[in-house]
């Protein structure tokens, strides 16, 4: 071979190293894998969403002065705001309501609803009573109602987005994964919008 | 050694240290607790607590004695009593968290419509008894252990399970135990 093709192989060889030595770098820490990101889903009353951790069938939105989850028969008249959905728990671990609940972010035509503030009450909805949690594999009735401000009109319409959450292993300050896994916080899944009934 | 050797002797090395580096067992894995494993009747001992399961039911419904009337309760699964008894070891202490694995890994945490014994402050030396209800899908019932993780002690609050006591039961259940279920469950509820 002459001097020129060595020169030329010797090349093509280092460069063969730098991409075969980048797959073995790359490869255990997670492969060259680039998910293919999508907007958040637009979904109608009775569509239903599925995340890592839930999947969420929205059933009805209504605006009511009755008590929707009342402590005792008697109940609280208020001005409720009131989301009522199927939600069925699609991850091997038993989901907390008031983790869930952090998941939904809401505004009632232009006014933002304050996830603490505005909060009246949530639970899982059973005929003979409520519950705070939803156990692998389970579909239950979830109610997430809430107490409008006075100064706030009856709202017609709502937009509901609701966040995924994935499982993750804990980072630490240096930047690699060392702890045991959580859910955390993901995408935005879906974007309901529906109209508010009375009652 | 000449050039072609050395490139290819780095390339296996590199490849070696991908491999190395994939046999390392995650976090969740290194950092579990360690679990003491027992049987239906045997005692269970733990640095917090000592925990014996006496015996464990199965049911449609669940009927709940209160002491200001009963209540009876359903599920979209079946209800799984286990009935135990716990004693502290040197202070007071509650079980924790405690969770039915299946067969396939799913945790089913204890019913939150239930007060249970998983909440009631133990006493050094002192027995207390009392039961675990659970909500399972009839599907995980076989093979289903209780896993029972995370003691609060009243002085220390480590909600982090990491290298802590366990303990883990196999409860026996098989497909035979969930046909024979009857239809409804007693259990008295837990005082608060």
């Amino acid at each position: 071979m002459s001097p020129h093709g060595r020169g030329v192989w010797r090349w093509y060889g280092g460069i063969a190293a730098v991409v075969v030595s980048s797959l073995l770098i790359a490869w255990p820490l997670g492969g060259l894998e680039d998910a293919v990101k999508e907007g958040p889903r637009q979904i109608s009353l009775g569509q239903s969403v599925t995340g890592h951790r839930v999947a969420i069938k929205p059933g009805r939105v209504a605006f009511t002065t009755k008590d929707p989850l009342p402590w005792s028969d008697a109940g609280q008249k208020g001005r409720y705001l009131v989301l009522d959905m199927d939600v069925t728990n699609v991850s091997p671990q038993a989901v907390n309501l008031t983790e869930l609940y952090l998941d939904f972010d809401v505004h009632a035509d232009r006014y933002h609803v304050d996830p603490i503030a505005d909060l009246y009450r949530q639970a899982v909805l059973r005929d003979d009573s409520q519950g705070g949690q939803i156990n692998p594999g389970m579909a239950e009735k979830v109610r997430f109602a809430w107490v409008l401000p006075a100064s706030v009109s009856e709202p017609r319409q709502v937009t509901v987005t609701m966040r995924d959450e994935t499982w993750e292993p804990s980072w630490s300050l240096l930047g690699y994964s060392s702890g045991v896994s959580l859910w955390f916080k993901g995408e935005v899944m879906a974007t309901l919008k529906a109209r508010v009934e009375r009652g | 050694m000449n050039r072609a050797a050395t490139v290819a002797i780095g390339l296996a090395l590199l490849a070696a240290i991908g491999g190395a580096q994939r046999l390392v067992p995650d976090a969740d894995l290194t950092y579990r607790p360690i679990a003491t494993s027992g049987v239906v009747g045997e005692e269970v001992r733990v640095l917090p607590y000592t925990f014996r399961v006496d015996g464990v039911d199965l049911g449609r419904t669940l009927r709940l004695e209160k002491s200001f009337g009963d209540q009876t309760m359903t599920t979209g699964g079946v209800w799984v009593v286990v009935r135990a008894g716990a004693a502290a070891t040197t202070e007071q202490v509650t079980l924790g968290t405690a969770v039915l694995r299946s067969a396939d890994g799913a945790e089913f945490a204890v019913s939150d419509r239930v007060l249970g014994l998983e909440g009631e402050s133990l006493q050094a030396g002192i027995w207390r008894k009392g039961a675990l209800a659970f909500e399972i899908l009839p599907g995980q019932v076989e093979g289903a252990r209780l896993v029972i993780s995370k003691a609060r002690y009243s002085s220390i609050h480590r909600l982090n399970g990491a290298l802590g006591p366990a303990v883990e039961i196999d409860l026996g259940l098989t497909r035979e135990r969930l046909a024979a279920a009857g239809p409804t469950v007693t259990i008295k509820e837990s005082a608060p």
